[in-house]
């Protein structure tokens, strides 16, 4: 039976092939959204490594661009201190970029600068090794912790631990930018993997923290800093207030800093949202791509119906039950949609339609999820648009077909 | 002729309602999308106040510094000093204008708290931006000179200080410094880059000095440079490109290198949205050119193979036609004309589909102070995607349809 429709399919191959354009172009609209909703659960599901909660961020930017000098790194100090002093406070870091768990696509980090209490500020879960130490400010190189994702992917079974990064490629980027020389980065330890500001768009697996150093806060040009403040549990909004005005309290109004003070739980909730809205989004226009090209289809099969009604009546007149019938006009353009999904999957997986279209990496599993759910989506599609000419096509009676002309 | 045409479409249409409403649904569903896609786009770079001059306005937003011996780099905007020194003395330039990127200024007001957005700027910036005062005048040139605390600000701004009431020569405090207000502006929506603050004062006007100090290439400023006209736009990127050689580095051990210089806006935004500077404006065109096409391509196939096989139903009128000595041409001829009549019809319903859209965006006030409006550039963009909409979906099945033979086309028998 399933031969035998291919082979029908086959034969009206010419006609066929709009049909089966349409039906591959539909795939190829419907996959990418579908992966990209199949790529935030998989996102969403993976242990993040890191607490945010009652955790909150305060940027510091200064308003000639930059925090050089004695004079403002010996105020940021001040500021850590009189945070510290707070009794909501359970400790302060400075860091050159906050944990969001979802950040824009295009923001290319992968490596960030923290300082010694970043460890507790931000609960990480130390496997070996050590964290950073104030004696390390005397050191001539700089210390770096990974996680355990980006360890097996540098030095694999290896111990990592004393190992130099060297020129690795993420010593190009923004959040590795070593002012003295950026070759003298060693590891001195390994953290639980860390779903901190990951860039899926690149090749680097994992997370990379180096130590916030004092020369790094002196770096003139630095236009900007981060402090990350851990408050007790349950001391909600009103401890952000009070975390701007001390603030505020120690910066000369001559410097004219611009302070921005969020939590980063709010922040990391919008920051969902706005994942999910243009998820949304997606959804909601190729649904609706989806509906113009279900009422096309319902018309087409309709008129497909109408003018094969003489082999219908063929058919029953030899002894065709109805239900094959039926069979028939719901398998003919099953048959379209596999050819459709068969050559979709190219585009798809061999040109890398997904990454361009969703501007991440998919993991291969992830886009074998998507696929499948959109090859399923389309056959119910099919099925769904193929109801009524089919029973139209059922109920024609052999008598009337061998007439109608 | 056409007047025939006309008459036998619309017959044809209501012979068979359900499939003109699928027609037009496709029709107006993708026309409409387009159409606010464009209206989008030409918010965010056409050419609107004060952004006026935008074919021969540079902007100097970001460099990537480097250094010899180190393989990172830094992408970041110039200081003003760093301006200051090489930016104000182009000589192509006609005008150069620099200001900070905007920070948040929290006021409190009656125990409430008020976060505006606060640009810091010089005086030429009032005068390559055309803003259209509302009340009184921009600050000048001088009065930032002299460190004046003077103040413009955007309607918005004025309704939440002072209500309805005059605003120009009362007062405003930030920062625990006050600042008289010299003007008032409209609002400008906030993906407006360079306009768009609440807030305009003179970069002069907080005490500190330090910007002023040439210690580092890179800081929160930029610079706006009107070329005296567009042809003057690529001397002037010579010219920097040519400073840059011979930038004097206040660290050199840091950085040594920069590179970047002046773009227009549109190139600034593919550099922002492809990072690395591989793709241009043009670029940016390009792929929005051919997205669109392929967001077209859909809805095309859909509505041919629609047309197809509506066009079988027809047989008997071609099989007439044809019989009669009406050519292939001529037949192809009325089917397009059909074909673009209700193409039109689907225009005209997605035009007012897509106004209906961007009043719900504009309401929704999903960016600051953003209102869409459709305009004649956006107009005739629809129109002349719905006649390439039309004469697209409909060349192939008119030509198909040409080819019926005329006893087929009698007969109704034929498969294809």
């Amino acid at each position: 039976m399933i031969a035998h429709l291919f082979r029908l399919a086959w034969n009206r191959r010419r006609t066929h092939a709009l049909l089966v354009a349409e039906l591959l172009l539909s795939f190829l609209v419907l996959a990418p959204m579908i992966a990209g909703w199949v790529l935030f659960a998989v996102e969403e599901s993976k242990p993040l490594g890191f607490h945010y909660e009652d955790v909150w961020h305060a940027r510091l930017s200064a308003r000639d661009g930059s925090l050089a000098g004695g004079e403002d790194r010996r105020n940021v100090e001040l500021a850590m201190q009189e945070l510290q002093a707070l009794d909501q406070v359970e400790g302060v870091a400075v860091t050159s970029q906050a944990p969001l768990r979802f950040p824009a696509h295009w923001s290319r980090i992968y490596a960030t600068r923290i300082s010694d209490e970043g460890l507790d500020v931000l609960g990480l879960g130390l496997v070996s090794g050590r964290w950073f130490a104030p004696e390390d400010e005397a050191l001539d190189w700089t210390p770096a912790v990974i996680d355990q994702e980006l360890s097996r992917a540098l030095f694999g079974d290896e111990d990592p631990l004393g190992q130099a990064l060297g020129d690795s490629p993420m010593m190009d980027l923004q959040g590795g930018y070593s002012p003295s020389d950026p070759h003298s980065v060693r590891v001195v330890g390994v953290v639980e993997n860390c779903f901190y500001y990951k860039e899926h768009n690149t090749d680097v697996p994992g997370f990379l923290f180096l130590r916030f150093s004092d020369e790094w806060l002196a770096d003139p040009g630095q236009s900007w800093t981060s402090l990350l403040v851990k408050t007790s549990a349950g001391s909600g909004p009103a401890a952000g207030e009070r975390i701007r005005s001390r603030i505020q309290a120690v910066i000369p109004a001559d410097q004219a800093w611009s302070l921005e003070v969020e939590s980063l739980a709010e922040r990391n909730a919008d920051d969902r949202l706005d994942r999910l809205s243009s998820l949304g989004f997606l959804a909601l226009l190729s649904g609706l791509m989806m509906l113009m090209v279900a009422l096309g289809l319902i018309g087409v099969m309709w008129q497909n119906v109408r003018r094969r009604t003489r082999e219908i009546g063929i058919r029953r007149a030899v002894g065709a039950p109805a239900g094959r019938i039926y069979g028939q006009f719901l398998g003919e353009p099953a048959v379209l949609v596999t050819a459709a999904i068969v050559l979709g999957c190219v585009p798809l997986f061999q040109l890398g339609l997904l990454e361009m279209v969703l501007w991440s990496r998919v993991p291969g599993p992830v886009a074998a999820a998507g696929a499948g759910a959109t090859a399923l989506v389309l056959y119910l599609a099919v099925l769904v648009c193929g109801l009524y000419p089919g029973w139209l096509a059922a109920r024609v009676r052999p008598a009337e077909a061998l007439h109608h002309d | 002729m056409l007047k025939n045409y006309m008459k036998m479409a619309l017959k044809v249409l209501l012979r068979r309602k359900l499939f003109t409403c699928i027609s037009l649904f496709t029709i107006s569903f993708t026309l409409m999308v387009l159409m606010v896609a464009a209206s989008l786009f030409d918010h965010l770079f056409g050419s609107f106040p004060p952004e006026t001059r935008s074919d021969r306005t540079l902007l100097l937003s970001s460099m990537k510094g480097e250094h010899d011996e180190s393989t990172g780099y830094r992408l970041q905007g110039p200081s003003y000093a760093f301006l200051e020194r090489y930016v104000y003395p182009l000589a192509h330039a006609e005008k150069v204008a620099v200001y900070s990127a905007t920070a948040t200024a929290t006021t409190f007001r009656g125990g409430e708290k008020i976060e505006s957005q606060l640009k810091c700027t010089d005086g030429a910036f009032w005068e390559i931006l055309e803003f259209d005062f509302l009340e009184g005048r921009p600050y000048s040139e001088q009065e930032v000179e002299e460190g004046r605390r003077v103040a413009v600000i955007n309607e918005a701004t004025r309704r939440v200080f002072f209500g309805e009431e005059k605003a120009v020569g009362r007062y405003i405090d930030l920062k625990d410094l006050s600042f008289r207000i010299v003007g008032v502006v409209p609002d400008v929506p906030a993906f407006r880059l360079v306009p768009f603050a609440d807030i305009w004062v003179p970069h002069s006007a907080f005490e500190s000095d330090a910007y002023r100090r040439y210690d580092s290439v890179f800081g929160h400023f930029q610079a706006l440079i009107l070329a005296p006209g567009a042809a003057a736009v690529p001397l002037i990127q010579e010219e920097f490109a040519d400073v840059l050689t011979r930038v004097e580095y206040p660290n050199p051990g840091e950085i040594n290198r920069l590179s970047g210089g002046p773009t227009t806006l549109l190139d600034m935004v593919a550099n922002i949205v492809f990072t690395l500077g591989t793709v241009t404006g043009r670029g940016l065109m390009v792929l929005v050119g051919v997205l669109t096409l392929l967001f077209m391509l859909l809805p095309v196939v859909s509505l041919v193979n629609i047309n197809t096989t509506r066009i079988l139903e027809r047989a008997s009128e071609i099989g007439v036609r044809k019989a009669f000595g009406g050519s292939s041409l001529t037949l192809v001829g009325q089917f397009l004309a059909e074909n673009v009549i209700l193409t039109l019809l689907g225009g005209a319903l997605g035009l007012a589909l897509a106004w209906l859209v961007l009043q719900m965006l504009g309401a929704a006030a999903i960016v600051q102070y953003a209102e869409f409006q459709l305009n004649h550039r956006i107009f005739l963009y629809g129109l002349t995607m719905t006649l390439l909409f039309g004469l697209v979906s409909g060349v192939w099945p008119a030509w198909k349809m040409s080819r019926l033979h005329v006893v087929d086309a009698f007969r109704r028998r034929k498969q294809q």
